[in-house]
């Protein structure tokens, strides 16, 4: 495993010590970012349809009378 | 309604001056209750530890949730005997139903407005969503409020429809041309 000084050395990078990822222009940044969106909108909507699935859960009866106490008292 | 199981009773690590670490994390990003309450939702913190220990510590750390004593078998029956969770439910007239559990890691990202909705039977109730045919359903943006401003204005101010309508006309048309 190479020292943080020699990778340092070979990436031209600043002194994080990791192996951080490609430096890029601002229109190769901005191109990555639009690859991403595509992945993140297809997350998101991923998210919308579970929740849309979770509306369709059955419900299961609560038969018990649960006592809890609060500020004012049992409730 | 949606009762999360915080961990605060003897024997829990912070005690009796701290809530457990992970469900403090949690509590402190509880989002202000005003918003999931105007969609008829409300968000419950339940533990083992007397009231006025809870007062006290709520007082300590900021806390404004509404935060209740368990006295029975809540804790064993909902799955949050021995781990954190989020339990929902919801009343119809006497009846009450359990409609979803959350728990792991899916309590990490509770604490959003849209957490708590989303995880609720009817949702956010919003128009674009997906929900079976009846469930309650009202305009996205337009029953947005400010969180001092939801009692005094029940309906929509007609000024923050208009503002709201121009705002989705005006990101209809970016769209529409990145299409084009």
């Amino acid at each position: 495993m190479a020292t943080s000084k020699e990778r340092d050395k070979e990436h031209g990078k600043g002194h994080l010590g990791m192996n951080t990822p490609p430096i890029v222009s601002p229109e190769a940044w901005e191109a990555a970012r639009q690859q991403m969106l595509v992945k993140e909108k297809a997350h998101m909507r991923a998210g919308d349809a579970l929740a849309a699935e979770r509306r369709r859960m059955p419900w299961m009866a609560v038969e018990k009378k649960y006592q809890f106490e609060g500020p004012e008292g049992k409730v | 309604m949606i009762v999360y199981r915080a961990f605060f009773e003897p024997g829990v690590f912070g005690w009796p001056e701290h809530a457990c670490r992970g469900c403090s994390l949690g509590a402190d990003q509880v989002t202000r209750l005003a918003h999931v309450n105007a969609r008829d939702t409300t968000l419950a913190y339940a533990s083992r530890a007397p009231q006025k220990d809870i007062e006290r510590l709520k007082a300590r750390m900021g806390w404004k949730m509404p935060w209740y004593t368990m006295t029975d078998s809540f804790d064993t029956d909902f799955g949050v005997d021995e781990y954190h969770g989020h339990n929902a439910f919801i009343r119809d007239g006497d009846k009450v139903f359990r409609t979803y559990f959350i728990n792991w890691r899916g309590d990490e990202a509770m604490g959003t407005t849209w957490s708590y909705l989303d995880m609720t039977a009817l949702g956010r109730q919003e128009e674009w969503e997906d929900s079976p045919e009846g469930y309650p359903q009202t305009p996205p943006y337009k029953w947005w409020n400010w969180h001092d401003n939801y009692d005094a204005e029940a309906s929509p101010d007609p000024k923050w429809v208009e503002v709201s309508d121009a705002g989705e006309a005006t990101f209809q048309r970016k769209r529409d041309a990145a299409k084009a």
